[in-house]
């Protein structure tokens, strides 16, 4: 009732009453543990700022129930609940040195109660204070919450302990963002609003002995659900090895090399673990030859008797793969790795799983490590090259395991999969072209076995895989040549459009991934697309009325757009009902925010393909843009900040489709440009209302500078006078300036554009 | 916490798809336009030599 009447200021005198309840001499044991109750329930549900104001009574109140003089735990433990849920509007109260002093005071003599329950609760407040205080911790961490949490650490309830890890695992947490504010701070010249008194990189002496003896604590037979303190003290080496880097590693190494051998598989999974947990954080150059030296010894426990310690094996090979690659591309480790990996992938589904992200990871790198003429072209080979078939097969073979239903497995070699495909260089190319031929057939017998669906569970398998599939087949697509392309389209496109057929094509997840093969399958083709055109449109057309599952319309929309690269003026006998639909989904307050940035890139994309065809929709477009383009958010909230941009992209790139489509592609302007003449002075409004803003994306700079270089082809001399001013010329600058090449790009040739027209008058 | 223990990161989940998919389209946007404004590389470098 509180939290319906508080937030309209009804009510007024509650939390008097709840004070007096508790602070009354004559108040009986459970009126006190009850009110209590009650204010935790409030604190806990309520918006923070509608009890700030009464934020000294709501603390009073839970004080007198949590000092050591209160004789019922029962009492003391309703109060530090309640105080964990309100210390997020006491923020005032922890900024006057005495009141602050008494909190943590009575926080940290709740921290010895006899009571496991009031001891937990004390120390989740400890964790929370921390993590909303930190700058307040000073005079409190020597004397008093270094020692209380590592007794916590060491205590053989795992409640408490587990309170104690995450207590550090929060001081981490604190100092990563502290040392990132530190480095942006150092970036623009200013000092940082808060520093990090390194209170991690202090304590690593004594915490990291306790958490290497806490790893070695696991569970007989270990339960994936369940949150134990050996797991926590893994996440937690982990943040420590993130937050104090190369000082961590003389304190593991020791455990690592003393441990890997251990008779007892506890220890052996502990030095497994420890060592897996610090590769992310210290420099690589340095973890480099640790790692070479250790691989030998990794690979052999991924055959280990136990089933712990071969998982965390492939998990730490995998870490090693995503992180410090080079380590193992090289002589010496590839081929027994490789070796080791292709055995392991018949491991427990677990175990192989993690091994599929090391396939993953190997991948790319090996990609990207692969020699080039230039940064674009693909390479002629790799060193996975010789391995890439067998790769490719036993990854195959793996999303057919009929286990491959437990730990992601299935999901994690199909991805694996992808990786492999999409990081191939062209030696793989012949393997590639089976692999589809592979997909496709496994997509047809899937759609063939949609009648014999009856569970629930059956049916989310179903569309996953037909999901899965669906990515691989674009995987695979965004490989084929232009020329090899047009030979498979058909059956592809058959397979595609009876997924959208089946039942299946009624799931969100199935929809999406099939409008995006669709759209790999598009932009390969080019051209030749328009032929599917007319079967595929009531899937287009429902996949942009698909409100729900936004994700769905938002790849409609975008696929739109590639059909208009690919086809130009073939997509006008569409664009009557895809333009409809598109402003439509615009003003529709149900169609989710995110798509309708899109939408207006692709009224650009519609108006380059169709060009003096767009003309009976100009004016509701530029309409619209003229309306999207002067929309405002609230400034202080990050994700709206990115979402204007976006929507500014958005507008951007629509005049500049439509720019583009109306000035024609001849030499000789087409005269169909003068339509735009009376929206010129918004346009160029809008640009600098743009400049001025301090949050603006690169690629809004890009946008602009682009767009402004178009009008100056567009509209000669006649706008110049509206060129010649600051906040424009300081967009140019920006542009010419910015680290990202497509703005560099952009301005620099803006300039010469408008250079050129200046040099003309 | 608990989805940190043993995390395993992943390039080609949908997520990560759904990112790929919407660089990928706005790159070839980008081309293209760069395409009907003749700014391809090779035109570019003629302008340069001029």
């Amino acid at each position: 009732i509180a939290c319906a009447e508080l937030p309209h200021g009804l009510w007024p005198e509650l939390i008097q009453c709840l004070l007096r309840n508790v602070t009354n001499p004559s108040s009986t044991e459970m009126m006190k543990e009850s009110t209590l109750e009650a204010i935790g329930y409030i604190c806990q549900d309520i918006e923070p700022e509608i009890l700030q104001p009464q934020s000294n009574e709501i603390l009073t109140a839970i004080v007198h129930g949590m000092k050591k003089e209160e004789p019922s735990n029962h009492v003391r433990l309703a109060a530090t609940n309640a105080l964990l849920n309100s210390l997020e509007f006491t923020k005032a109260n922890f900024d006057k040195e005495t009141e602050r002093h008494f909190i943590m005071q009575v926080v940290c003599e709740a921290t010895q109660s006899t009571d496991t329950r009031v001891r937990v609760a004390a120390l989740q407040c400890l964790v929370k204070i921390m993590s909303l205080f930190y700058q307040y911790m000073k005079h409190y961490m020597g004397p008093a919450l270094f020692a209380i949490t590592i007794e916590a650490m060491e205590s053989d309830v795992d409640e408490i302990a587990l309170q104690g890890i995450e207590f550090w695992s929060t001081v981490c947490d604190e100092e990563v963002d502290l040392a990132i504010e530190l480095s942006e701070a150092a970036e623009q010249g200013r000092p940082p609003e808060r520093t990090s008194m390194f209170y991690a990189k202090g304590a690593l002496q004594y915490l990291v002995p306790l958490l290497l003896a806490t790893l070695a604590k696991q569970e007989e037979y270990d339960d994936d659900d369940e949150w134990n303190p050996c797991k926590a003290a893994g996440v937690c080496l982990m943040l420590m090895a993130t937050c104090c880097e190369d000082d961590v590693v003389p304190h593991v190494l020791p455990f690592v090399k003393d441990n890997i051998r251990h008779a007892d598989w506890r220890y052996r999974d502990a030095a497994v673990m420890a060592f897996g947990s610090i590769l992310e954080g210290p420099d690589p150059e340095k973890l480099k030859p640790i790692v070479e030296q250790a691989m030998p010894m990794l690979i052999e426990l991924l055959t280990d008797g136990s089933v712990v310690v071969r998982d965390t094996a492939a998990w730490t090979v995998g870490r090693v793969c995503e992180m410090l690659p080079d380590a193992v591309i090289n002589e010496n480790c590839l081929n027994p790795l490789l070796m080791a990996l292709i055995k392991g992938l018949e491991a427990e589904p677990r175990v192989a799983s993690n091994i599929c992200w090391a396939f993953s990871s190997l991948a790319e790198a090996a990609y990207e490590s692969a020699d080039t003429a230039d940064e674009t072209s693909e390479p002629e080979t790799y060193c996975l090259s010789t391995y890439f078939e067998t790769m490719v097969q036993r990854l195959l073979e793996t999303t057919d395991r009929p286990d491959g239903n437990q730990h992601n497995l299935r999901n994690a070699a199909y991805e694996a999969l992808m990786e492999l495909v999409k990081n191939s260089p062209k030696d793989c190319y012949v393997i590639v072209q089976k692999t589809t031929v592979i997909i496709l057939e496994r997509l047809e017998r899937v759609l063939g076995m949609e009648a014999a669906i009856q569970s629930t569970n059956d049916r989310v398998q179903y569309n996953d895989l037909q999901s899965l599939l669906c990515a691989t087949l674009q995987s695979v697509v965004r490989k084929m040549t232009p020329d090899d392309a047009p030979k498979i389209s058909d059956q592809i496109m058959t397979a595609l459009l009876s997924m959208f057929q089946n039942t299946s094509g009624k799931s969100g997840n199935v929809q999406e991934d099939a409008l995006v093969a669709v759209s790999t399958l598009c932009e390969v083709l080019g051209e030749n697309f328009e032929k599917y055109l007319e079967a595929f449109k009531p899937y287009l057309l429902l996949g942009l009325k698909n409100y729900a599952e936004y994700q769905v319309c938002l790849a409609a929309v975008g696929l739109i757009g590639d059909m208009c690269r690919a086809l130009g003026l073939k997509m006008l006998p569409f664009c009557n009902e895809l333009m409809m639909v598109l402003l439509e989904n615009l003003g529709n307050e149900s169609v989710h925010r995110s798509v309708k940035p899109q939408i207006l890139s692709v009224f650009g994309d519609v108006a380059l393909a169709i060009g003096p065809h767009f003309k009976p929709y100009l004016e509701v477009v530029l309409t619209t843009l003229q309306q999207a383009s002067q929309a405002q958010v609230d400034k202080t909230d990050y994700d709206m900040i990115d979402y204007l941009n976006e929507l500014r992209e958005g507008c951007l790139e629509a005049y500049t489709g439509i720019v583009q489509g109306l000035k024609g592609d001849g030499d000789t302007l087409s005269p169909d440009i003068n339509l735009l003449q009376p929206h010129v002075t918004h346009i160029i409004s809008f640009i600098e209302h743009i400049s001025m803003d301090e949050d603006k994306s690169d690629s809004n700079i890009a946008a602009c500078c682009g767009l402004l270089g178009d009008l100056c082809t567009a509209f000669s001399t006649s706008i110049m006078p509206m060129l010649e001013k600051e906040t424009i010329q300081s967009l140019l600058t920006q542009g010419r300036r910015s680290k990202v090449q497509k703005a560099k790009t952009l301005a620099t040739w803006a300039t010469k554009e408008i250079r050129k027209l200046k040099n003309t008058s | 916490r608990f989805a940190q223990f043993k995390s395993k990161s992943s390039k080609s989940d949908q997520n990560n798809r759904r990112r790929e998919l919407l660089e990928n389209q706005k790159k070839n946007r980008f081309d293209f336009l760069n395409h009907v404004r003749k700014l391809t590389e090779d035109d570019w470098k003629n302008e340069e030599e001029e």
